[in-house]
């Protein structure tokens, strides 16, 4: 097990130079002097030269990148040219808004997505079975920007029952807990339909798998109940491979919070990195992606770990 | 997001190709479930609008009537209303179709060739090629898709077919995986043997031999692959960061379309609704073609 987890955190080290290659190089992707791409027109010789000095462009390439990850490496992810504040502080700010909203997701998704999953497979091949399934289908061909439109329409607009965006309430005296989840319900539920789908889908699959394996034969052959086989041989088993699908799913909740939060103006990581493409802002929009990517690359790392330790045939692979 | 279940199932050599004439034999049986039928016909119908656009009798997609503005849906003289500057909602879909679905298709197509190379190389040459080609996918494959897709259009500037590039990049590795796991199947079987010590080419065996044995699970990542593409470049519309005003698109025109919901909701329902049919069609279709090709993998 030791070995297990020592050579897993290694592979992580060569990605995580890679990702932080191509977080540095992508932004040199572009033709032209990255200088003036970053300010605006009329900026003046001066603001060009201290820019200049400011990032190091002078310098050889391999230069630039080595020092810039000595800096990343000690947490420093440079200043923000639009608001001069360091870019790790903007990221920390808002990161937790979007673990918030990425957590309530996943917690949705799960909570729907499982059971409809169970009960698909309990019922293989009924209109129960094929009914859930063409729900998933639909959950998950929904683009989330529309869906999220839709909610507001229907529940802001039309029923006044929700806020139509933003964390918390801006005429409000102070932040609490319940405006926090009033303003929560619209996007987590945007966020979570299609993952929602996807779980689903792969629950059923799953137990489906595990229902046709010789122990839950024997166990319907010693006489339990259907109710007893499903809870406590198939489903257990069958929930194994969930762990790695709860990972990937996290990524996505990342990704898919930057069109969410734009619906409903939500000021998380994915906001911030909108923003700071139309304010210019490449060094916030290199540290966003950066620190998206580590969060991403992690949460795999941790769910492998938690996965060797629920499933011990892992660790022989 | 939809496709993930599907494209990590067919991740693997199991789901290789090794019969061509299986694809056709996939496409009869294809054609005759009623619900794939269904999804073709719309999608074959969505298409042929879309190419037929210049030749229908629809009024301009970019023609302004300032009279004319945020009509409802069914008015006599536009069927599904009109925005706000007054142009044709019906026209302005029909046209954005035109870029809506080259968008998802040429960035799924894009896709498709940078994964395709990338897996090939690695499947065949093998040892350091593999390594490092694979390693490099890993790291792609780190980021979350948007948020890579907008890393590149920071760097390349928005726009339709940055967007496209940028879509395309943040996509490939699924192709490669699945390109590289179809490879590996194949390389060390007899025909490929035979043209080895026949003297052909490297080159020549991986695109004249290779190639055309690996198609069958590519065209399904393929179909699978190119609704999500379309999602994500009308997200990237809608976020301002792909087609540009006045383009008619449907992301675009669900974003400028979200200022009027009060009281013209037609402007946000009618292009969402486009998007979610043309997605909803292609995921059907990729579904009940991979389950086609390989009844394997039914119901992951």
């Amino acid at each position: 097990m030791h070995y297990f987890l020592l050579s897993r955190i290694l592979h992580t080290i060569p990605v995580l130079l890679g990702v932080s290659l191509l977080a540095f190089f992508v932004l040199r992707l572009a033709p032209g002097d990255p200088v003036l791409m970053m300010l605006p027109a009329d900026a003046t010789q001066s603001e060009i030269e201290s820019l200049r000095e400011t990032l190091g462009i002078d310098r050889p390439i391999v230069i630039q990148y080595l020092s810039w990850l000595q800096e990343v490496a000690g947490g420093n992810l440079g200043q923000s040219l639009f608001t001069n504040r360091p870019v790790i502080d903007e990221i920390l700010t808002r990161f937790p808004n979007t673990l918030i909203l990425a957590a309530a997701s996943l917690v949705l998704a799960i909570v729907l997505g499982m059971p409809l999953g169970i009960i698909a497979a309990v019922r293989h091949g009924t209109s129960v079975d094929s009914g859930s399934m063409v729900l998933s289908v639909i959950g998950w061909s929904m683009p989330n920007f529309w869906l999220g439109l839709i909610l507001i329409v229907v529940f802001s607009v039309w029923l006044g029952w929700l806020p139509t965006g933003g964390m918390y309430d801006m005429m409000a005296m102070e932040r609490s807990f319940w405006d926090l989840l009033r303003h929560l319900i619209l996007p987590a539920i945007t966020l979570a339909t299609a993952h929602m789908a996807y779980i689903a889908r792969f629950t059923r699959s799953s137990l489906l798998e595990v229902l046709r394996q010789d122990y839950v034969r024997t166990a319907r052959a010693k006489g339990l109940s259907e109710w007893l086989v499903i809870m406590r041989h198939a489903l257990r088993n069958s929930l194994i491979p969930i762990i790695s699908v709860l990972s990937v799913t996290l990524g996505h909740l990342l990704s898919g919070a930057v069109i969410v939060e734009a619906v409903f103006s939500w000021p998380g990581l994915g906001s911030l990195m909108v923003q700071s493409i139309s304010n210019r802002d490449f060094p916030m929009v290199q540290g966003a992606m950066l620190f998206a990517a580590t969060v991403f690359i992690l949460s795999n790392l941790i769910a492998d770990i938690l996965y060797a330790f629920v499933d011990p045939r892992i660790k022989y692979r | 997001m939809a496709q993930i279940s599907s494209l990590q199932a067919m991740d693997s050599p199991a789901s290789g190709g090794d019969n061509p004439r299986r694809g056709w034999k996939a496409l009869r049986r294809l054609a005759k479930r009623r619900l794939a039928l269904t999804a073709i016909v719309v999608m074959a119908a969505i298409i042929a609008l879309a190419l037929a656009a210049p030749l229908l009798p629809i009024a301009d997609p970019d023609q302004i009537a300032s009279p004319d503005r945020l009509l409802g849906l069914g008015h006599e003289r536009y069927l599904l209303g009109s925005d706000e500057l007054g142009r044709d909602v019906l026209s302005r879909i029909i046209w954005g179709a035109r870029v809506s679905l080259l968008a998802g298709f040429g960035a799924a197509i894009l896709s498709m060739a940078i994964g395709v190379t990338v897996g090939l190389l690695a499947g065949f040459l093998g040892r350091w090629v593999d390594s490092l080609l694979m390693r490099s996918t890993d790291v792609v494959l780190a980021f979350p898709s948007i948020l890579l897709a907008i890393g590149v259009i920071a760097a390349l500037g928005s726009g339709l077919t940055n967007a496209m590039i940028a879509v395309a990049i943040a996509g490939f590795p699924l192709y490669a995986r699945v390109a590289r796991g179809s490879v590996l199947s194949v390389r060390e079987l007899d025909f490929v043997e035979a043209a080895r010590s026949i003297g052909a080419s490297q080159l020549g065996i991986m695109t004249r031999h290779i190639l055309p044995n690996i198609l069958a699970p590519l065209i399904v990542a393929f179909s699978l692959d190119v609704g999500l593409k379309i999602v994500l470049t009308s997200s990237l519309s809608f976020l301002g960061l792909g087609a540009q005003p006045p383009t008619a698109d449907w992301g675009s025109m669900i974003a400028s379309g979200r200022n009027y919901v009060r009281n013209a909701v037609h402007l946000i329902m009618v292009p969402g609704f486009a998007i979610f049919v043309v997605v909803l069609c292609l995921n059907i279709i990729g579904d009940q073609l991979r389950d086609a090709l390989d009844p394997r993998l039914k119901n992951t």
